[in-house]
C-alpha cells in the first residue's frame, strides 16, 4: 500500500490508529503486526510468506547469539545464517539478473536469465533486520527474546518498504513499552501531513515535467530545457522521498514511535561530504556502521582509507540498482569526497558559503542525471545536451513554455527545500510561538484537502524509491 | 481541552467524516461531468487477491465515487490554472475555452493511411475526395501567450495531401477556418466544430463535390440547447467556463421524408430525423447530429437526383452530414473506427458516385483504422 492513496488515507489510515488507540497495551503489538502485514500484503500478497520466514530466522539467528555468547564459532554461524539469508534474498530478487547478463555479455554465454518482480521494499526491510543480528552480535544490544516484539519491529508499516531504515537499537525501548503522549500524536499529523503535501502537491507536479523533458528527443533538447528538466527531477526526488520519509516518521510518532532524521536540508549542504549528510542520513548511517568502520574506517592510514571509501561508495550505489548507472553514481560521489577529504574541503571552506553550496549542488544534479539515466548511451546524450554539445541549440518556444508554465511549481520547491523560509517565520514569532501552533492546524486541514483533490484526479503518482 | 487535542480531532473528523460518507452515500453508475461508466464494488476471491486485482479495483471504486469527487477535481484543476498550468490532462486552457492537444503525428499511421487511400481510388475508381480538417488547437495557437508546442497541421496537412495521388480531390480547409476565427467555429467545451464551423466546411466543398451550396440565411436556424459542457470540460472540469451553444441548421428537406438507417454488427435501427433531439437529456449534445457513433449510418433523403455520397469518417463529419444531405439522394456514413469487419458486407460500392474521406486532424494523425477499409 501507498501511503498517499486513497484507500490508506481515508480506510487503512483511520480504521488501523482508531482500534490502536482503543485497544488495551498488551494487544497494540498485535494490531501493530496484522496492520503491518496487511499494508505489505495489498502491494505484495505473494511475497507475505517470505517476510514472516525471514523474521523468523532473524529472530532464531538473534537467539542463537545471545545464548552462545562464549562460543564463538557459533555465534558466527548465528550471525552468518541471518546475514546470508538477507543479502541472499536481496541478491537473489535484485541482483541475479544484472550479474547473469554481465557473466553472458563478459564470457559470451547465454545463461538464461530468471526474471521476478522485484518485492517492495526488500532493499529496506532486509537492512532493518541486519542491524539487529549484527548489533546484538556486537553486543551493542540486548536480545528480543518475544518473537512478537520483534516482528512488531519488522513489520512496522510506516517505516516498512521505503525508509527511513530505522535500526533496531533506535526504537528497542519503543517497541516493549511506549507511552502515546497528546502532543505526539499533534506533530506527528502535523508531520505526515507535511510528507503528504511534498510528495503530492508537489514532488507529483514537477515529477511530470521531468516525465515530459526525458520523453523528448534528447539529443536534440536546448540546453536550457535540459537543465529544466535535470532540475526538475533534482526537486522531484528530493519532495519524493524526504516526503515519504515525512509520513513514516510522522506516522511513527503517532504510534509513539520516535523514528531517526532522514533528511535535513540537502540542498544547502555546503560540500559533497555534507550533502550526504543532510541526504538519506539512515542508509549512510547504516554503511557507515556495518561497512566502513568494521573495515577500519580511517584508522588505517590514507590508502586504506580510500580503498574503505571506494567500497561504501560503490555499495551505496549498488544498493539503489542493479544497473551500472548507479554504480558510476555511486563511485562518483565516493571519488568527490576522497578529493574534498584529500584537499578540496580545505580549500571549499575559504570560499564564500554561496559559492560552497553552488559547487555543491551542480555535483549533486549531475549525479541525478547519471541516477537517472539506466541506459549510459541516453545518460551521455543527455549531458552533452545540458552544456550545449548537441544540435538543440540554447533555447526556444518549447524552453520558454515549459519554464513559464512550472515557474510557481520551481518557486514553491525553492522554498520548501531551504530552512530559510521557516527560519524567518520563527524569528517573526519567537515571542508567541502559538500562533505557529495555528498555523500548523490551517497547513494541516489544507494540506489534507488538497492533496485529497490531487489523489482523486492522480494520473500521475509514482513513489521513486520503491524501486529500489 | 487544549489547542493539539482540537487539531487531532480535526484531523480524524475530516478524515472519518469523508470516508464514512462515501461508504454511505448513494452511487452512482454514471458520471455526467466525467460522461465516463463508474467502476463497480469489485468482487472479493483468493485469485483476484493474489493477483492484487482485487486491490487494483477496490481503490479504483473508492476513487471513482470519493465524496464529492466532481467538486476535488475541480478545486485541483483550479489549483493547476492558477499555478500557471495552461495544459491539464491533455486538454489546453485558454482564457475562455479548452483545446484538445495533438500529442504528435505518428508518422507510420500516416504513411498507412495515405497508401490505402491512394489503393482504395486504384481498385475502385470511384470519384473520391479528401478533407481533412484542422482541430481547434491549431486555429487557435495564436491565443498562446506562449507557444506551447502546437504542432503546425497546416504544413503537415499540405504534406498528407502531396502523398495522395493527383485524381483525388482535395479540400483543404485550413486557411478558411483561420481566417474565421473569431467566429464561433469551434465549441469552447467540446472537441468538434459547431454548425456554423461546418457550415464553412460545406461551403468549401460544393465546387469540387458539384452541389450548389445554400447560403447561410436560406437555412433555418434553431437552437437545440444552450446547456452544452462538451468532451473536454469532461477532462478538465472548470466552471467559470460558458456553457457551449449547440444550433442546427435546417435545410428544406422535410423530415418526414427521412430516413435514417444504423447499422452495427448485430443491430438495425431505423429513425425518421437526422436530428437526435433525445440528446437533450444527455450530456453529450453534440450526438443531436446523427446520435452516437455507429458503424454504417444510411441517411436516405427523399430526393431523387442519383447522387449518393459515401463518406469514411469519424465524427466531426455528423454535424457536416446534416448539411450535406440536403444535396443527395443517400449517404452513407462508415465508421472504421468501430467496424471491424469488411464495409462492403453492409453496402454496395458500386451504388455511389462519390467517396469522401472526411476526418479531423487529430484522427487522421493519431489513428490507424483507415487500413481496415481494405481488409477483407
Amino acid at each position: 500500500m501507498v501511503f498517499s492513496s486513497i484507500i490508506f488515507l481515508y480506510f487503512f489510515l483511520p480504521i488501523v490508529f482508531l482500534t490502536y488507540y482503543l485497544v488495551p497495551k498488551n494487544y497494540k503489538n498485535i494490531i501493530l503486526i496484522v496492520s503491518g502485514i496487511i499494508f505489505y500484503g495489498w502491494g505484495e500478497p505473494i511475497y507475505i510468506g517470505m517476510l514472516i520466514i525471514s523474521i523468523l530466522i532473524d529472530y532464531l539467528s538473534g537467539l542463537g547469539i545471545s545464548k552462545f555468547k562464549d562460543q564463538k564459532y557459533l555465534r558466527v554461524l548465528f550471525l552468518m545464517i541471518s546475514v546470508v539469508m538477507n543479502i541472499g534474498l536481496l541478491g537473489f530478487f535484485k541482483y541475479s539478473g544484472f550479474f547473469i547478463d554481465n557473466i553472458n555479455n563478459i564470457f559470451g554465454v547465454s545463461i538464461e536469465s530468471v526474471s521476478h518482480p522485484l518485492p517492495i521494499g526488500i532493499s529496506f526491510y532486509t537492512f532493518q533486520s541486519m542491524s539487529y543480528t549484527i548489533d546484538l552480535f556486537m553486543k551493542k544490544i540486548k536480545v528480543q527474546k518475544s518473537f512478537l516484539n520483534f516482528a512488531t519491529y519488522v513489520t512496522l508499516f510506516p517505516q516498512l518498504v521505503a525508509g527511513p531504515i530505522v535500526r533496531y537499537k533506535d526504537i528497542s525501548d519503543e517497541i516493549v513499552e511506549r507511552d502515546i503522549k497528546t502532543n505526539d500524536v499533534y506533530y506527528g499529523i502535523y508531520q505526515f501531513v507535511k510528507g503528504l503535501s511534498k510528495k503530492v502537491l508537489i514532488a507529483n507536479n514537477i515529477g511530470y515535467l521531468w516525465t515530459t523533458v526525458k520523453g523528448m528527443d534528447l539529443e536534440s533538447l536546448p540546453v536550457i530545457t535540459a537543465w529544466v528538466g535535470i532540475l526538475a527531477f533534482t526537486f522531484q526526488i528530493y519532495f519524493d522521498f524526504s516526503g515519504y520519509s515525512d509520513m513514516a516518521c510522522g506516522l511513527g510518532r503517532m504510534l509513539g514511535f520516535k523514528f531517526p532524521k532522514n533528511f535535513n536540508y540537502p540542498y544547502i549542504a555546503k560540500s559533497i561530504s555534507d550533502f550526504w549528510r543532510r541526504w538519506h542520513i539512515t542508509l549512510g548511517d547504516w554503511f557507515k556502521s556495518y561497512v566502513y568502520f568494521p573495515l577500519g574506517g580511517n584508522r588505517r592510514g590514507l590508502a586504506r582509507t580510500i580503498l574503505n571509501l571506494i567500497i561504501v561508495w560503490f555499495l551505496t550505489g549498488f544498493w539503489h540498482g542493479a544497473n551500472w548507472n548507479f554504480i558510476i553514481w555511486g563511485v562518483y560521489f565516493g571519488i568527490i569526497i576522497i578529493i574534498e577529504k584529500l584537499f578540496l574541503g580545505k580549500v571549499l571552506e575559504k570560499i564564500p558559503s554561496f559559492f560552497q553550496i553552488l559547487y555543491t549542488f551542480f555535483l549533486v544534479v549531475i549525479g541525478w542525471v547519471i541516477f537517472e539515466f539506466i541506459d549510459l548511451n541516453n545518460l551521455f546524450i543527455y549531458i552533452k545536451s545540458m552544456f550545449g554539445l548537441n544540435n538543440g541549440g540554447f533555447i526556444d518556444s518549447g524552453s520558454v513554455y515549459l519554464l513559464v508554465s512550472y515557474l510557481f511549481v520551481f518557486i514553491v520547491c525553492i522554498i520548501f527545500s531551504t530552512p530559510y523560509l521557516k527560519n524567518y517565520i520563527y524569528k517573526l514569532c519567537k515571542t508567541e510561538l502559538e500562533i505557529i501552533d495555528h498555523f500548523r492546524v490551517i497547513f494541516i486541514v489544507l494540506g489534507l484537502i488538497l492533496s485529497t483533490a490531487y489523489l482523486i484526479d492522480a494520473s500521475y503518482n509514482p513513489f521513486l524509491y520503491f524501486r529500489f | 481541552m487544549n489547542f493539539q487535542k482540537i487539531a487531532i480531532i480535526i484531523f480524524f473528523g475530516i478524515i472519518l467524516s469523508f470516508s464514512s460518507l462515501t461508504v454511505l452515500w448513494k452511487k452512482k453508475d454514471y458520471s455526467e461531468a466525467e460522461n465516463k461508466y463508474l467502476s463497480k464494488v469489485p468482487s472479493i476471491s483468493t485469485e483476484n487477491i493474489l493477483n492484487k486485482k482485487f486491490m487494483i479495483d477496490i481503490e479504483k471504486y473508492f476513487s471513482d465515487h470519493f465524496i464529492m469527487r466532481d467538486d476535488f477535481i475541480e478545486l485541483k484543476n483550479n489549483l493547476e490554472i492558477f499555478t500557471g498550468k495552461t495544459t491539464i490532462n491533455d486538454v489546453r486552457y485558454i482564457k475562455d475555452r479548452l483545446l484538445q492537444v495533438v500529442p504528435s503525428v505518428n508518422e507510420k499511421f500516416v504513411k498507412n493511411s495515405i497508401d490505402i487511400i491512394n489503393e482504395f481510388k486504384e481498385k475502385y475508381g470511384k470519384k473520391t475526395y479528401i478533407s481533412i480538417i484542422p482541430t481547434s488547437e491549431y486555429i487557435y495557437r495564436k491565443k498562446f501567450p506562449i507557444d506551447p508546442g502546437i504542432i503546425d497541421q497546416k504544413q503537415n496537412i499540405d504534406k498528407i495531401y502531396s502523398g495522395i495521388d493527383n485524381d483525388i480531390d482535395k479540400i483543404n480547409t485550413v486557411d478558411l477556418l483561420d481566417s474565421k476565427n473569431e467566429e464561433y467555429i469551434y465549441y469552447k467545451t467540446d472537441h468538434h466544430m459547431t454548425i456554423l464551423g461546418s457550415y464553412y466546411v460545406y461551403r468549401e466543398m460544393e465546387k469540387l463535390l458539384e452541389f450548389e451550396g445554400i447560403d447561410f440565411e436560406d437555412f433555418k436556424k434553431e437552437n437545440f440547447s444552450d446547456n452544452f459542457y462538451g468532451s473536454l470540460h469532461s477532462k478538465l472540469n472548470i466552471s467559470s467556463l460558458d456553457k457551449d451553444l449547440v444550433e442546427l441548421l435546417k435545410g428544406s428537406i422535410p423530415d418526414e421524408n427521412v430516413h435514417v438507417r444504423k447499422i452495427s454488427a448485430d443491430l438495425v435501427q431505423n429513425f425518421n430525423s437526422i436530428y437526435f433531439k433525445d440528446m437533450v437529456k444527455k450530456k453529450d449534445k453534440y450526438g443531436v447530429f446523427l446520435g452516437l457513433n455507429e458503424p454504417i449510418v444510411d441517411i436516405n433523403t427523399g430526393v431523387s437526383n442519383g447522387k449518393k455520397l459515401l463518406i469514411f469518417k469519424d465524427s466531426y463529419a455528423n454535424s457536416i452530414a446534416t448539411l450535406l444531405y440536403n444535396h443527395y439522394e443517400k449517404i452513407t456514413l462508415v465508421d472504421m473506427r468501430l467496424l471491424n469487419e469488411p464495409f462492403e458486407k453492409y453496402l454496395n460500392l458500386d451504388e455511389y458516385t462519390q467517396v469522401l474521406f472526411l476526418y479531423n486532424f487529430y484522427n487522421f494523425v493519431t489513428q490507424n483504422d483507415i487500413q481496415k477499409i481494405l481488409i477483407k
